[in-house]
Order: structure tokens, then sequence, then C-alpha cells
């Protein structure tokens, strides 16, 4: 197969400095760019990491990377999350708009239909964060595109599966 | 100062007595320095100096690829770490167990641009199995003892530790060998973990092969003896054929009924025709390396493949195969040799007559015959020649990269594992006489010889000095062309003979240079007196250098040019009517 698609891959991973670098090095070595990435010590003791990479690549190259991930010392799983096996992903972007009142109104109006919520308001400012899929918050910011929308800093996709699936067992 | 207190220098010279280690291959530098004034007040481990990081490296190839031990070499910060990446990349490459130390400027000036301050780590993260930077004295020793167990377990690796100044210089507890408990590498728990449905699933496939082949590699000497002796063992009980991969030479012994050559680029026309025509190939601890495979569309269409690797990730990774089995190939062997047992197979050889007709009438073309001379030294008529003069003595033989490397193979019989010294995966030139000057250290009594060429004895034979240093008896045959043969072999096949910069236009008197660093040097360009002065060089008891001066343009042959399939071999007549369709192909 050689089409090339989304691919989200979850890797748990111990918390300690080169963990990360070795695994985006098998990424860039093979001149596949990581298009988000999302990175948090997430078991209790602080020892564990969960990373989620969102790439764009063949299913072939992405399965060899797979396999890879797996062969790196610190690296304890590492599972692409497919829409057959049913994952469900979340990123949060804090959205900052500056504009003239009457455009602060309208993008709010639009902003409002998707799940967000105002964080800080001062003058022509207004920053909201929003919460979906990649998806979901490209849209909304290509519908916010006219209406004064400054900067943006998105968390990367966060993702995991459905049910009772866990990526430990994978 | 309590007890277990150390020093970082005398808890590494501790880690090392306490792995087994009885010899390191380095060079010393300033941020090295405090480890090597502790090796200064020890006698515990012996230290091999070589004029090269590189060499230090390939040196310790050679010694763990001779012993089945992990080699270790230390080396400075910057250009001393730097110069030893290439024998880390080789070591990764061929899954060879290191442990590189590597001296590092101080924690405080770590990223400041220091001088010989390279980031190491970094460097090494994509040639290295694993590797550390260590910040506290305290955690010298683990994490010593961790990277020997990651470097030899699993397949196997190099492992560098980069170790600041300071942490050297401080004090810190060791207190021995511990238990290592890593969670996520869980390497000895795979080993066990076979999976008898797919070992079962084989066997079926192999009790009704018409057209069986083993097909063997660099795995089976990495398993250990055992694994050669449970191999030598199925195949002969089984009675099918087996070729080896460039890394798994010596794996089976070569002058078994059984061995119809090596495979690949260079392997015999029977090896690399059984393995196109086979209709049940079993791979153990090989990985369908692109000078194995040919052009993968073309690769042995019509069989059923099993593949045994102790990484799961060369499974699938080229080749799609029907059985993959993930375990350790001295676990797997058995594993199929008990269920072969259990089901009462016998002996097959009858069974498949036919197959072995058809691989008797291949190998009748006598795929590896030359022209012979009596003016000129031919590579084959050389090799054979010092293949009958030592193989009793079942000598470690290491080559440099080149068609020097692939006559080796295809000439000289290996019929014991960890004998075979060679740069197969990465082809690094200059890998020949440190690896072969490692063997040496490590089996002091044996012959040890390097075949290497003209081109790559010149990148490392500054080490001259360190064999003349340590007395070390290695003997160095150069089968001199005045070419990078391969290099223009390539030319002449494939870019209308423009011997684009592959002539050696000003070579050294080797006999003088030898003789300068204190070495004998000998010559000889005569076939007739060939045969005299192989037994007067292995006769001799120090070391060497051997300038074998051979036919100028000779090819190697069998070939299978690169992007071609194994039906597609040339054979030395054919040469001359080859087109290359892929010029991408390499």
């Amino acid at each position: 197969m050689t089409l090339v698609k989304k691919h989200v891959i979850a890797v748990l991973v111990d918390n300690e400095f080169g963990a990360l670098a070795r695994i985006v090095e098998l990424f860039s070595a093979r001149g596949y760019n990581i298009e988000s990435l999302n990175v948090a010590p997430t078991s209790l003791d602080k020892k564990l990491s969960r990373i989620t990479i969102t790439t764009f690549g063949t299913a072939k190259t992405v399965d060899l990377i797979c396999k890879l991930l797996k062969r790196i010392v610190p690296v304890h799983t590492a599972a692409e999350l497919t829409r057959e096996q049913g994952y469900i992903e979340r990123e949060l972007a804090l959205v900052q708009i500056i504009a003239s009142e009457q455009k602060r109104e309208t993008a709010m109006q639009i902003v409002d239909k998707y799940r967000s919520s105002v964080v800080d308001i001062a003058g022509d400012s207004i920053v909201f964060e929003v919460i979906g899929t990649a998806e979901t918050i490209d849209e909304l910011l290509n519908k916010l595109a006219d209406y004064g929308l400054e900067s943006v800093s998105r968390t990367g996709v966060a993702a995991g599966f459905k049910g009772e699936k866990k990526l430990a067992n994978v | 100062m309590s007890e277990n207190k150390f020093s970082g220098a005398e808890i590494i010279l501790k880690a090392f007595v306490n792995e087994g280690v009885d010899i390191i291959f380095g060079y010393p530098g300033g941020a090295i320095l405090p480890f090597y004034d502790a090796l200064f007040t020890q006698n515990k481990l012996h230290h091999i100096l070589t004029r090269h990081e590189q060499a230090a490296a390939h040196a310790a190839e050679g010694y763990a690829r001779s012993t089945g031990k992990v080699g270790v070499i230390t080396v400075t910060s910057g250009p001393g770490a730097t110069n030893a990446i290439t024998g880390l990349t080789d070591a990764y490459l061929d899954s060879i167990p290191l442990v590189c130390i590597s001296g590092q400027v101080a924690t405080s000036v770590i990223g400041t641009d220091g001088f010989q301050e390279a980031d190491i780590t970094g460097l090494t993260r994509s040639c290295t199995k694993h590797n550390y930077l260590v910040k506290d004295v305290n955690d010298l020793g683990y994490i010593i003892h961790e990277a020997f167990h990651i470097a030899r377990s699993g397949r196997p690796g190099p492992v560098l530790i980069d170790i600041p100044k300071d942490v050297q210089n401080n004090h810190g507890i060791y207190n021995g060998k511990t238990e290592i408990s890593r969670p996520s590498y869980q390497i000895e728990k795979r080993k066990i973990q076979i999976n008898h449905d797919k070992i079962s699933a084989a066997i079926d496939l192999l009790e009704n092969a018409t057209r069986p082949i083993f097909y063997t590699g660099g795995g089976i000497i990495n398993s250990g003896d055992k694994a050669s002796e449970l191999l030598t063992k199925f195949v002969r009980e089984t009675g099918f054929p087996i070729t080896n991969t460039l890394m798994g030479l010596g794996g089976f012994p070569a002058s078994d009924p059984h061995f119809i050559g090596m495979l690949g680029m260079h392997g015999t026309y029977e090896a690399n025709m059984a393995m196109h025509d086979c209709d049940v190939m079993l791979n153990i601890g090989a990985r369908f390396d692109d000078r194995v495979t040919g052009r993968v569309s073309g690769f042995s269409p019509d069989s059923k493949k099993i593949h045994v690797d102790v990484d799961d990730c060369s499974i699938d990774k080229i080749i799609h195969v029907d059985v993959p089995i993930v375990g350790d190939a001295a676990s797997v062997i058995e594993a199929l040799l008990n269920e072969w047992n259990r089901r009462g197979l016998k002996n097959r050889k009858k069974e498949i007559s036919k197959w072995w007709d058809q691989i008797k009438k291949w190998q009748d073309i006598d795929s590896l015959s030359y022209e012979k001379s009596d003016k000129t030294i031919k590579p084959g008529f050389a090799l054979q020649s010092l293949n009958e003069l030592t193989k009793t003595q079942a000598p470690f033989i290491s080559t440099d990269v080149g068609q020097h490397q692939m006559w080796a193979a295809q000439y000289l019989t290996f019929d014991h594992p960890k004998k075979w010294l060679t740069s197969g995966g990465l082809g690094t030139m200059g890998y020949g006489v440190p690896a072969a000057l490692g063997a040496q250290v490590a089996n002091p009594e044996a012959l040890v010889m390097c075949i290497s060429g003209d081109a790559s004895f010149m990148m490392n034979m500054q080490e001259l000095a360190t064999i003349k240093q340590y007395n070390l008896p290695v003997k160095i045959i150069i089968l001199n062309n005045r070419y990078m043969g391969m290099v223009r072999q390539w030319q002449e096949l494939i870019y209308q003979k423009r011997e684009s910069q592959s002539y050696m236009e000003s070579l050294p008197d080797f006999v003088m240079l030898a003789e300068s660093f204190g070495i004998k040097g000998m010559e000889c360009s005569d076939p007739a007196n060939l045969d005299q002065k192989f037994k007067e060089m292995i006769n001799h008891k120090g070391p060497v250098l051997f300038n074998c001066v051979i036919e100028k343009a000779e090819n190697v042959f069998p070939m299978i040019p690169a992007g071609a399939a194994h039906n597609e071999i040339l054979l030395g007549s054919q040469a001359k009517l080859y087109v290359q369709k892929d010029l991408n192909a390499v």
C-alpha cells in the first residue's frame, strides 16, 4: 500500500531524557513529518509518559515505525490507533482573537457552536479554549480567518482506544 | 568515606571486572583522563592502545565476534567519540555487542561549546541500540551493568555511555553487579515464549516440501555455538540443502555436502537458483537484506516462507512471510527439531531427490570457476591456495570491503562459527586490519588472517603500529590489483568502463611500509611462487604484511546486478551482455 494517510500512534515510555529524541528520530530518518505531538507523564509516580503522535504516511512504513518504536529500550509499548479498532481523539486549542467589537461578536457566535469557553478578555483581545478532534479545530479556525484570528496554541492530539482495550496490552 | 564509595573512574573499572571484561580497546584524551589514571593503578584489565578510535571500535568488534563476548572501547570526548561512530554504526548493522565509554566535558560545561565537546548521545542515537549520558556518579554502576545487559541480549548491538569528567572524578556508591530490572526491555521473557502453533505450522510446511531450502544468517552466530550445533543436526536430519548469508558463514559447516554455498549478489549459482525455485524457505536469523533478495518483486516467487528472528522488526519488513517465528535461533531450532522428531519424520533426501538432482545440475555449472593463468595471480587461485594451506587450523579470517571480501567469502571454507569477521551491513572499508587485531588479542594462539585490498588496507594501516606494539602475529594479505576493484567492476559493467576515481595512481611499497613499522613485509606476483611464500608467511612467528599482486581487472562472479532477481544471475561469460535496467539500484 502506497496510499498516504493520517495515522495516530500512541507510545508508553519511561519519562527520561533522550527517549523522546529516539522516538522522533524514527520518523525524521524516514523523511516523515510529525504533524502533532503530545507528551506528558501519565502515571501517578511520573515515571511513565504517554506520547501521542499524528503523522501522514503509508501503512507499511507506519507499521514498521511502530515495530521499531517497541525496540527502543525505554519504550514499554507502542501501537497505531486505527478506525477499525475504534479510538477516540481530542485536542485542545487556545485561540486568540483581536478585532473590533462587532467582529468579535460575530466570531463568538461562531465559536459558541463548538465545545468552548472564554479564558481571557482584555481590551480588543479575547482568548477562548476549544476542544475537539484535530479536524474540528481546523474547521473552526478556518471559519475564524476573517474575524481577527490572531494566534493559536494547540496541544496536539491526545488519543486512546475505545472500550476496555488497553494500550499496555497491545 | 564508607567502604562502597568510589570515584566514577574506579566504578567503571570495577563494573568492567564484574562483567568479566579482560580487554579494553581505546585511546586516551582530556575528558577521559580520570579513567585512564585509574586504569594505570590496576592490573586486572588489559588495555590495547589502537592508533585511531575507529580502529578501537573495529578491534572490539573483532574481539566480540570471535569470542561471543561484549567488546569494550574507551575513548575521549569530541573527536575521540566521533571517530568511533563508524565502528559503532558497523556494529549496529551487524548486531555486534559493544559497550563504548566516551569521556565528556564536565557537566557544568556541557552545552557551552567547550573544548572537544560534542553532543555524542545525540550523534550516536541512531547508530546505537541504546545510549546514556551519566549525570550522577551514583547512577554509574547500575548504568554500566544495564548497558552490558542491553548490548548482549536480544538482537545484540552497541551501547554508548557518555561520562562527563566530573562524574569520573566524583565519589559515589557502587554496590556491585545487581539484577537488571527494566520493565520496558523484556527480552528474556520473549525468548521463552516461542509460539508452538507457529512451530507446528513450520513443520507442516517442511514435511510436505518438495523443493525446500534453509537460508540462515548471522543470527545463528549471535545465538551462540549451540545454535550452530542444532542447525547442523537439523539440516542433516532433514536432508535439505542449506545456503548461508555473508554474515552467516560458518554457522553451518561449509564442507558438509548439504551446503550449497553463499547466496546473494555474489553467491553461488546453485544457492541463488535454489532460492528462486524453492517451494519452502526456512530463514533463520537472516533479514532479507537487499544484497540477498535482489529485486524484491522477483524474490523466490513460488515459495512459502518461514522466518525465524529474535527481532520482530525484521519480520515482514522487506518480504512477506507465511510463518513468522519470533525467538532466539537456538531455542527455535530446538523446538523445530523436537517437533520434527515428535512426528517421527525421517530424512527426506530420497523424497526430494529430484530437487537435489536439479541442484546438482546447477552445481555442475561451477559458477566459481575462473580462467587460470600462469602469468598473473588470479584472486581465486590465491585464496584457494591459502585455504588449502590453512583450513586444518580453522583460522580466524577478517576482511575489508570490496572484491577481496567477496572472493574470500566464495573461496574459503568456514566450518565453524565465529571464525569469519567481515563488515556485512555497513560495508566499512578499513574494518579488516583492526578486526583481525582484536581477534588476535582475544585468541593469542590462533592463526588470524586479514584478507584485504590495496584501497581498504590504506584506510586503517596505522594499526600496523598497534600490531607491532603488542606483537600480534596477524597475517595481513593484500590482494593488490591497484584499483578500488569493486568500484571499477561496477564502472565496467554499468558505466561503460568509465573508471572514475577508482584507480590507485600511487601506492606505497608495502614491503618497505611493513618494515618501517618493524613488521615482516612480503610480496609475490608470480603464481608459481605463491604457495611457497604463503607457507613462509604462515610459519613466521610474528605479524606479516603480504602484498599479493593479483590480476588487475578481474571481476567477481557470479553477480546478481543490483535491481535484478536471483534467476537473472550473471556468470563471468555473460557479463559483457549486461545492461542495467534500474540505475538507482545500489
